[in-house]
């Protein structure tokens, strides 16, 4: 745990041990830490949607808004129309945000609200005790669905590089460096900025070890992020379901627009 | 002088426009007037008509039968054949037949007046109106050169049946119950209006999207009404005031987010205008059917007001209380309006003056707590921004600092704190001296109760026929004492509402408030003043 007491509200953490969700928020923290010097604490608001991501705003000793399910970016871009000086950064499920929320979500991206989505991506529902998600495999066999979810999975990727997200990423909570860097860049992207974190659940969807067989940076192979065919190529290399394949993490695409708040 | 015009013809022919011209003549002679709009839920073609009422006298309803009606197309003929009575004067096109009918060149000039001018000419000279009344509403439209030449053509077409002589001074403007909630808003110190569309809400959307600059505020139009209730919520706990507004099938999809607001303890203002349901129903009709619904809306206990006005001046104080009422109590405040009273004409004499209360504040130093336990049940406010505090608000039960909690006592120390802030709440709307409007006969022992935009016909039959009128002018929390005062010891208390399963006289029930009889009326029509009468006549 990484987090210090200055950020720490006090709350009794209630996930599981060595849950994803330690390393994201210890990612967070620690960008929030390194970004003070240029963005006060107080220009900060954390939202969350439901699930067991959402208890980070607890955890967290900043402004918060704890938001119901797949809701978060509506109210964060009502809070950056409100007052633009505010740095809104919505945490959200994939169950919350894929599917709930996905209205929210494709329309967030395509206004370029200037606000910050992190989606903890665990590929589970988990609090409610293990049913299949919008990016759950074909092995997934969840309680609603026990020989595994009729359908496919979604590619959150290409689904934010088609709805005209600004800057799209996606991390690995078990790489913390790696995603504290990623949160950094999103925060101070102006636009709007997507993280898919892809976050173990112990209990129900333990990927660890899948990760760490399979995940590669971006950066590490010359990934041009400003050239959108080329993000979308890196974006299809997995489609969330096969397992034999590399898996990019790092910034995909990054570009410059207007955002909402400013046209509004 | 009193008389009811209906004005027929096709949708997009400038039907509406023609209406509100010569409501706007008629109220310059100094009349009383008001309209009702008929229309259909399509674009081009239908059938759309305007009911005019003027008299020297206040009139706040229509009649079915009219003592003119222009039909500006052959359809508009027929479908009126059965509003007409002994001695209704016909105004038709000249390309159409119909015996003893006056016939009048209806021209169509530019997009969207199409027949407006024509129509407006014909029916003041028929009227015995000078041409100049008419010339300055003329002139206000786009190519106003041709449309002039129309109306004096259609003018010098018609003769004189009927002397409209000036009847004093003018009494107000012309308005719709929908700009004048726009109205109140943005004299209530709004900030944004956040909206989907959605008839009969979009009126005020798209009054307020004209004039953001000219008012200085924010009009969004977001994905769906989901998204509008949410982005409403982050707008007011950054501390700026929001509104928003929709129908019955849009307040549905916010129900989540009114429990939420409850929860959260956020002020948010939300505007129902009713039309006729279930579900998609009769689109641009009214209905006065989403009562009980607005009223119990939302899971789990929490406080709220919905308050119902009833003319366009209520709307726009009411409106603008209502932000300062949100405010002051951290509460969700629903104005329960309709189609009838959004989109009708009123006369209405609306005197303008900003009023924005101060909500408590947090003025404190230390350690902010967004939920601090008052004695009134209402924790000062902060927003996020300000240097060293730090601003939780949550959906979760939760602590004064805004941390989730399920402990027991926790769990209903808080519920009590929002308990204690509803009685705070209740006492001030009880206390308010317009929590019940009286109206009519007021010393009669026939008593007509009734809410919302049903005032105005009940009024207006209520002085014919010897009623006393009580309208609750909130509905949550409900003014039972209040009401029972007013009824007194009458002798027929008659309910009327446009409700098919009788919300309203189930509400009084409710609060053990009986009426001998239920009048319902539920075809998506308000109450006409001929018709109600005739009812309570066999009552």
């Amino acid at each position: 745990m990484a987090v210090t007491k200055s950020l720490y509200t006090g709350a009794e953490i209630t996930w599981c041990r060595l849950c994803g969700n330690f390393g994201l928020m210890s990612a967070f923290a620690w960008a929030v830490e390194e970004l003070s010097d240029t963005i006060p604490l107080e220009k900060f608001v954390i939202l969350s949607g439901i699930g067991c991501h959402g208890k980070i705003v607890d955890y967290i000793d900043l402004n918060s808004f704890y938001s119901i399910h797949g809701r978060a970016p509506a109210t964060a871009t009502g809070i950056k129309l409100a007052n633009p000086e505010l740095y809104p950064v919505c945490f959200v499920g994939d169950g919350d945000i894929y599917a709930e929320g996905v209205s929210h979500l494709i329309f967030s991206a395509k206004r370029n609200s200037d606000i910050t989505v992190i989606v903890h991506d665990n590929r589970s529902y988990s609090l409610t005790t293990g049913q299949f998600t919008p990016t759950s495999p074909s092995i997934f066999k969840g309680k609603s669905t026990p020989e595994g979810p009729p359908e496919d999975p979604l590619n959150p990727i290409a689904l934010m590089l088609e709805a005209g997200a600004t800057f799209v990423a996606r991390g690995y909570a078990g790489y913390t460096d790696h995603l504290k860097e990623l949160v950094k860049q999103a925060i101070l992207h102006k636009g709007f900025s997507f993280i898919d974190v892809l976050q173990p659940c112990v209990v129900f969807f333990n990927t660890y070890e899948f990760y760490n067989q399979h995940v590669y940076k971006l950066e590490d192979v010359g990934h041009d992020p400003t050239d959108y065919e080329q993000a979308y190529r890196r974006a299809k290399e997995w489609d969330y379901n096969s397992e034999d394949v590399k898996i990019p993490i790092g910034v995909f695409y990054k570009t410059e627009k207007p955002t909402y708040e400013e046209r509004v | 002088m009193e008389k009811t015009i209906i004005i027929g013809g096709k949708a997009g022919a400038g039907i509406k426009e023609a209406g509100r011209m010569l409501a706007g003549v008629l109220a310059n002679l100094g009349y009383h007037v008001f309209g009702y709009v008929d229309y259909p839920s399509l674009i081009r073609g239908g059938h759309n008509f305007v009911t005019l009422r003027f008299s020297e006298e206040p009139v706040n309803s229509v009649d079915r039968k009219a003592d003119i009606i222009v039909a500006t197309d052959g359809r508009s003929i027929r479908a009126h054949e059965e509003d007409a009575k002994e001695g209704t004067v016909w105004l038709i096109n000249e390309k159409e037949q119909k015996e003893g009918a006056v016939k009048v060149p209806f021209k169509e000039v530019a997009p969207g007046f199409f027949k407006s001018s024509s129509v407006l000419g014909a029916v003041l000279k028929l009227l015995g109106i000078p041409l100049e009344e008419g010339l300055p509403f003329i002139l206000s439209l786009p190519q106003r050169e041709k449309n002039e030449r129309i109306y004096r053509e259609a003018y010098n077409s018609v003769d004189s049946m009927f002397e409209v002589k000036r009847a004093g001074e003018r009494k107000g403007e012309i308005v719709t119950g929908n700009e004048s909630v726009a109205l109140g808003a943005v004299d209530g110190g709004l900030d944004f209006y956040i909206a989907y569309p959605m008839t009969p809400a979009s009126p005020v959307l798209h009054y307020l999207a004209k004039r953001k600059s000219e008012f200085g505020i924010k009009v969004v139009h977001p994905e769906n009404e989901i998204g509008v209730i949410n982005m409403a919520v982050g707008v007011a706990y950054a501390g700026k005031r929001s509104m928003v507004g929709t129908s019955g099938g849009g307040f549905a999809l916010m129900t989540e987010t009114l429990s939420l607001i409850g929860m959260s303890e956020t002020p948010i203002v939300i505007y129902e205008a009713q039309r006729a349901g279930p579900s998609t129903g009769v689109p641009t009709y009214t209905a006065q059917a989403d009562l009980l619904f607005v009223t119990f809306a939302g899971h789990g206990d929490f406080p709220r007001v919905v308050v119902a006005p009833g003319t366009p001046e209520e709307a726009y104080l009411l409106m603008r209380d209502s932000l300062n009422i949100a405010w002051r109590y951290q509460v969700p405040v629903l104005i329960l309006g309709d189609k009838h009273l959004g989109e009708s004409y009123f006369l209405a004499d609306i005197k303008r003056e900003k009023v924005v209360e101060e909500p408590k504040l947090w003025k404190g130093n230390g350690e902010y707590r967004r939920y601090e336990i008052t004695e009134d049940g209402i924790s000062p406010l902060a927003f996020p921004g300000q240097e060293g505090i730090v601003v939780k608000g949550t959906s979760y039960e939760h602590d004064e600092r805004g941390i989730t909690v399920e402990d027991a006592k926790l769990v209903k120390r808080m519920q009590d704190k929002r308990l204690k802030k509803g009685e705070t709440l209740r006492e001030y709307i009880l206390s308010r001296e317009d929590a019940v409007v009286v109206g009519g006969n007021e010393s009669s022992k026939k008593v007509i109760v009734t809410w919302g935009s049903t005032w105005g016909t009940a009024l207006d039959v209520a002085k014919e026929l010897g009623f006393k009128v009580v309208r609750p002018l909130f509905l949550e929390p409900f003014p039972a004492d209040k009401l029972r005062e007013e009824i007194g010891t009458a002798e027929l208390v008659v309910s009327l509402e446009c409700s098919a399963s009788g919300q309203f006289e189930r509400l009084l029930n409710m609060h053990g408030i009986k009426s001998h009889r239920n009048i319902r009326k539920y075809d998506g029509r308000p109450f006409f003043r001929d018709e109600l009468a005739e009812m309570l006549g066999e009552v």
